[in-house]
């Protein structure tokens, strides 16, 4: 009896091995195929760094105001990148220099020689606006200019200037979300699709706050 | 007893090795077999498992194309069915999800000279699409475009940096019951029912018919409606804007339902307004063909304090359209749900509805 169940299981196993051509009415009649789309994505072409995530010896990105002990303002890379700038409470228009750094990617996809970075400021989701500008300066030297063109692997320093003086800020601790958005655009690409919305948090209270 | 035993054991066996013989036989994708009841039906595939469109690095403006060539090898005719299997979404770091914004255009371009639209529309809007009835051994060459539309400097693209979806098609051949043709070989013809192709029953062409009947009002004759619904924020503008398109002119009343938007899936959506989300349900909107017309649904006074209401205690909140649609042939009705979801600052803490 064991014998000649073994010898069925063998046979089973040979027969559906060998695909042994039975019936020919078999009525799955699909057939497959698929379609892969993605989108470009900014970090193709530009990166932007904070102090963790530049890995050369470079030094003086800016800390967050008022933090004890001290920490960078800036936290993350490309995407992930966020600004915690610190308290500012009542404060006349103050530079923040050197808040995260852009650097191109060396080499840029094909066809693509240069870009040209700019930044704009959107006000935080209530309406208002704690930032009042923001420029690009070269790592050393001096000189600053709204938008920047940015060779493969040129690097440079984003600066910001914040206020929050008036009646508009009345220092009721209060955390405000305004963003910094990076476009970037090259030769053959005006549109504003390439970019980073960097979101920045101030705080409008004592301390350096959350 | 022992023996006979063995010998329905023995007998099992075999059934199941035969049936697994004929699995492993028909398994090849460019050749699958359908028993039809005139004849033999059998699909060929020219990117069977394969991809039809493989698109890296698209831009709003851009697009993708891909060509298929299907034939029926076999000698009965049957209809050939393109139906979506999965949409797998990978949102970018700005969380949008592609398939809301690709475009999807098929065309017929078996005569390269005519081509034929047989679907446009949002890609994930394309669930199952009765193509042609091909008559044994005709072909067929379908373009695929995918279009990623631009919607200008505003920056309503930018949800959709980095994102991907890949979309699975099955093909299917559904025996007909026509009688075989004369010769398996195809002849071709100019002008509409040519190249081998026979019409689907209850008439194929414009408009475009499902393998239904031949009753009036026939929800498969129905105009088909392309709705595409773009990110866009509600309650700044008080409305829903909405593009639309008929495969055949048409007519639609747009109806809302307010609901909950609970994030866990197996949570029951609990109504809020029934009815009167939007203004005019009853006015009649006239649709076209070639353009796709934007529409704008405003929120009633009612529908908008029920929406606001929701956001502001759970940040999220869902909206169903429903678009009763009404042509020559007959009558349909589709839904659309949309989720409109806020950032709320709560005592400093940012709370995300996404």
């Amino acid at each position: 009896m064991r014998r000649l169940l073994l010898l069925a299981l063998a046979a089973a196993a040979l027969a559906a091995a060998l695909g042994l051509p039975a019936s020919r009415a078999n009525f799955a009649s699909s057939s497959l195929t698929h379609a892969s789309v993605a989108m470009d994505q900014t970090s193709r072409y530009l990166q932007l760094l904070s102090d963790a995530a530049d890995t050369t010896p470079l030094t003086g990105y800016a800390d967050k105001r008022s933090s004890s002990p001290l920490v960078r303002a800036a936290t993350g890379a490309d995407d992930t990148l966020a600004v915690a700038l610190g308290g500012y409470k009542n404060t006349n228009n103050t530079a923040i220099p050197h808040v995260f750094t852009v650097q191109a990617r060396n080499p840029l996809p094909p066809g693509v020689a240069s870009l040209t970075v700019t930044a704009t400021l959107l006000p935080d989701p209530g309406g208002k606006q704690p930032l009042t500008g923001v420029n690009f300066s070269p790592l050393s030297g001096s000189g600053s200019s709204a938008s920047v063109t940015l060779a493969p692997g040129d690097k440079r320093w984003l600066n910001l200037s914040a206020s929050m003086k008036g009646s508009l800020f009345p220092g009721n601790n209060l955390l405000y979300h305004p963003v910094v958005r990076v476009t970037v655009r090259h030769a053959g690409y005006a549109g504003t699709f390439l970019s980073y919305d960097v979101p920045v948090s101030i705080w409008d209270g004592n301390g350096s706050g959350p | 007893m022992r023996r006979l035993a063995a010998v329905v054991v023995a007998a099992l066996v075999g059934v199941v090795a035969v049936a697994a013989g004929a699995l492993a036989r028909d398994r090849p994708a460019e050749m699958e077999q359908l028993a039809a009841a005139s004849g033999a039906l059998a699909l060929s595939n020219s990117a069977a498992d394969r991809a039809i469109i493989t698109a890296h690095g698209l831009m709003p403006g851009e697009a993708a194309t891909g060509q298929i060539t299907l034939g029926n090898t076999g000698e009965a005719a049957g209809l050939l069915v393109l139906a979506r299997t999965a949409i797998t979404d990978v949102p970018g770091p700005n969380g949008g999800r592609l398939s809301d914004a690709l475009t999807l255009l098929i065309e017929d371009v078996t005569t390269p000279a005519a081509p034929r639209e047989v679907f446009y529309g949002e890609v994930g809007g394309l669930e199952r699409v009765a193509l042609d009835a091909l008559a044994g051994g005709a072909r067929r060459t379908y373009r695929f475009t995918v279009e990623f539309p631009d919607t200008g400097p505003g920056g309503a693209d930018n949800a959709y940096i980095g994102s991907a979806v890949r979309f699975d098609y099955e093909w299917r051949a559904e025996a007909l019951a026509l009688p075989p043709a004369a010769t398996p070989t195809p002849t071709p013809a100019p002008g509409p029912g040519g190249n081998g192709v026979v019409p689907p029953p209850g008439g194929g062409g414009n408009p475009p018919a499902g393998p239904g009947g031949k009753t009036p009002n026939d929800p498969s004759k129905a105009p088909v409606i392309y709705l595409r619904i773009p990110h866009q924020r509600v309650m700044h503008t008080d409305a829903v804007r909405l593009y639309a398109r008929c495969s055949y002119r048409c007519r639609v009343k747009f109806s809302g339902r307010a609901e909950t938007a609970p994030r866990a899936k197996r949570s029951t959506r609990r109504p809020l307004l029934r009815r009167g989300v939007f203004r005019g349900e009853k006015t009649k909107r006239r649709i076209g063909v070639k353009k796709q017309k934007l529409l704008k649904l405003k929120l009633t006074r009612r529908g908008r304090a029920t929406l606001r209401r929701q956001l502001d205690a759970k940040a999220r909140v869902g909206v169903v359209i429903r678009a009763r649609v009404k042509g020559k042939y007959g009558t349909r009705t589709v839904k659309r749900r949309i989720v409109l979801h806020t950032t709320l600052i709560r005592n400093g803490e940012r709370i995300s509805g996404r």
